[in-house]
């Protein structure tokens, strides 16, 4: 390849040299032009009509699904800070049943859990008399409370809120049988209803974060 | 999101390799979809193809080196793709280097006349597309160096040749084009 075709080539991908060949340039822009706009007329051609159903991709995530590629969560400890929410989530479990086996207490125990991503909407059992409190970790507690709040209560689910210094809490007595928005909720939110259908959320500052 | 972004979802697994898919189809699938009937693939076959191309796409993402560029690495797997899918119809004929260009290409007498209205833009939009007809391989590696704006190392990554025999491709491309050129010559 000498310098005039690398200079042609240079030119066709968009870093022309202003010491190369005029001529070359040239012709090279003229090309450029060409392949560029007929690109975007054949690709208009393939794409799918705006709003339209496109079923090929339907097609792909069945056969993914199908193949076993599409819920493959990677294998190995969870990511960073909801990795540790889920160490010390297991670690206060084993505790406070721990403690209500050696004293019997009647008090009430609160067990926290951090909201970890799951498929769908599971049910949470815990032992009579603690409470399951459900974390979801942010940068701006009250900011983040806003829109759960507004859209579960769209739901039907009224959460009243409250204040820990930056974190806010907000509870909830579930319906016998949650809508099927509410689950959505759930779901998207990584919540587990709560088996005896009290809702404890607590919506905390990163740590880091002010 | 861009295309890396999704294939880093992809990465994540679960949900997220979903949403990732998902974003990354409707980008590229077009563009794929004409690339492979660009190489004369018939339209069922082809979609067929790009299929193949996202699921090896999802299969190969732990692949992905962070310093690759991801075009070219998403591109080649749409190539070898399509050089699997010849290679299946090929499989008694012996390989020589050009061979997909050969395969692609059926040669058909060249007529690229010059209307007397026409401007030299629309001539040389002419010309591209009628190289494009008897050089298809060629005219994509063409596109894509002047889309992507890749440099030599990507588009052999893309072509999956060494950077001299990438070199000595493009510079062929060069020497066939010409002929497609000259028809324009009366407006340069």
């Amino acid at each position: 390849m000498n310098k005039d075709d690398q200079d042609w080539l240079d030119a066709l991908a968009g870093r022309p040299d202003a010491a190369a060949d005029p001529d070359t340039m040239r012709r090279a822009a003229l090309l450029r032009q060409a392949m560029r706009g007929q690109r975007e007329a054949e690709l208009a051609d393939a794409s799918p009509a705006p709003g339209s159903h496109d079923g090929g991709l339907d097609r792909l995530l069945f056969r993914l699904r199908r193949e076993g590629l599409l819920e493959k969560e990677k294998a190995g400890p969870r990511r960073g800070f909801p990795a540790m929410f889920a160490m010390a989530a297991t670690v206060l479990l084993v505790m406070g049943l721990g403690w209500m086996m050696m004293f019997g207490s009647d008090r009430s125990a609160q067990v926290a859990v951090n909201a970890i991503p799951k498929q769908a909407p599971e049910q949470a059992e815990a032992a009579p008399g603690i409470t399951i409190t459900q974390i979801l970790p942010a940068e701006a507690p009250e900011e983040l409370a806003a829109k759960p709040q507004q859209e579960f209560s769209s739901a039907g689910i009224a959460l009243a809120q409250s204040a820990s210094g930056v974190d806010i809490r907000l509870e909830a007595d579930l319906p016998p049988t949650p809508s099927a928005d509410a689950l959505r909720l759930f779901e998207r939110y990584n919540l587990t209803i709560p088996a005896d259908r009290k809702l404890h959320i607590e919506i905390r500052q990163q740590a880091g974060q002010q | 999101m861009s295309g890396l972004d999704c294939l880093l979802k992809i990465r994540k697994g679960g949900r997220e390799r979903q949403e990732g898919i998902a974003q990354l189809y409707r980008e590229l699938a077009p563009a794929f979809l004409r690339f492979f009937m660009k190489h004369r693939v018939q339209r069922e076959q082809a979609e067929d193809l790009v299929q193949e191309t996202f699921v090896n796409i999802t299969r190969a993402c732990d692949n992905f080196r962070l310093d690759e560029r991801f075009d070219a690495w998403v591109w080649k797997i749409a190539r070898n793709c399509l050089m699997d899918f010849f290679r299946e119809r090929l499989s008694d004929t012996g390989m020589e280097d050009d061979w997909l260009d050969k395969l692609a290409e059926e040669r058909s007498e060249l007529q690229v006349g010059l209307d007397s209205d026409d401007g030299l833009a629309d001539c040389v939009q002419r010309v591209f597309r009628e190289f494009s007809a008897e050089h298809p391989s060629r005219a994509e590696a063409l596109s894509m160096l002047s889309i992507y704006e890749w440099g030599i190392d990507e588009m052999a990554e893309f072509l999956g040749r060494t950077k001299g025999a990438t070199r000595e491709y493009l510079s062929q491309c060069r020497k066939l084009m010409r002929p497609y050129m000259e028809n324009c010559r009366d407006y340069l």
